[in-house]
């Protein structure tokens, strides 16, 4: 059996589409700086107080890309020797002496559920 | 005064460790190399949590997810050894649905692998390649 299916308005759609995408960036920027305030004070506030690493909570910064297509953001420790930063792996993974004390993968987690809700309210703002 | 204890805590926390230790082909140890430990070892720092706020909580606010994490050494001589544990453990791990009673688990995922250190610290060199499991369960 074959038959001809005509669809219309799909134009529209895919218009409504594309207007949508260019206008996400302004807020898509906002939920990714948002998300990773967060991640950043949540995972410095777990790192605080530790005897031998006082001053790892101050070398923890977040920096946000775009090329275009997305917006990304890396978070965590900078490798820096007076900020401590470069304890930064063996603090979060542990080593063969010494064991973790994860701060960023629970801060991660912890706003990742944060982060969809704030991404669908965005959706919903952008389509008609 | 009686103390019970909930051993869901220590079924999440031995899961990835029963499944290491069952191998029977590398030595495990948990939280610590004992003296005079050989390479090649895995080491396994086990972590429970049970966070609020997760995607599988319930409507009334009770927390209902578990987040298991083993942060997992794999010690050797070269890092071609260190590798060959490393990836020994993720055949055994990874992508595992265990079974733990009364709670609905996830598989086992690897949530990061940072770059391999060489460890001098005893004055014997030691490459070690970490990663870290996660699991994820619900009840």
């Amino acid at each position: 059996m074959s038959g001809d299916v005509t669809i219309t308005g799909l134009n529209e759609v895919v218009a409504e589409l594309d207007r949508a995408v260019l206008g996400a960036a302004p807020g898509a920027a906002k939920v990714v700086s948002k998300g990773s305030l967060n991640i950043k004070n949540a995972w410095k506030k777990s790192w605080s107080g530790i005897a031998h690493a006082p001053r790892i909570p101050t070398s923890i910064s977040y920096d946000m890309t775009s090329n275009g297509f997305g917006i990304s953001s890396e978070i965590g420790p900078e490798d820096d020797a007076y900020r401590q930063g470069f304890l930064g792996a063996v603090l979060e993974f542990g080593g063969l002496h010494s064991p973790p004390v994860p701060g960023g993968l629970p801060a991660l987690a912890d706003e990742e559920p944060k982060f969809l809700v704030a991404v669908e309210a965005l959706s919903k703002d952008l389509l008609p | 005064m009686s103390i019970t204890l909930d051993l869901l805590d220590e079924l999440h926390a031995r899961t990835a460790l029963d499944i290491l230790e069952a191998d029977g082909l590398i030595p495990v140890y948990e939280g610590g190399v004992p003296d005079g430990a050989t390479r090649p070892y895995v080491l396994v720092y086990p972590t429970v949590a049970w966070p609020n706020g997760r995607l599988g909580d319930s409507l009334d606010g009770k927390t209902r997810t578990c987040e298991t994490r083993w942060f997992v050494h794999c010690a050797g001589e070269t890092d071609q050894s260190a590798r060959s544990v490393a990836g020994r453990v993720r055949q055994l791990l990874l992508n595992v649905r265990p079974t733990i009673t009364g709670r609905s688990c996830g598989l086992i995922k690897q949530e990061a692998s940072p770059p391999p250190v060489r460890d001098e610290t005893t004055g014997v060199l030691v490459l070690d390649i970490a990663a870290v499991y996660l699991l994820v369960t619900e009840g």
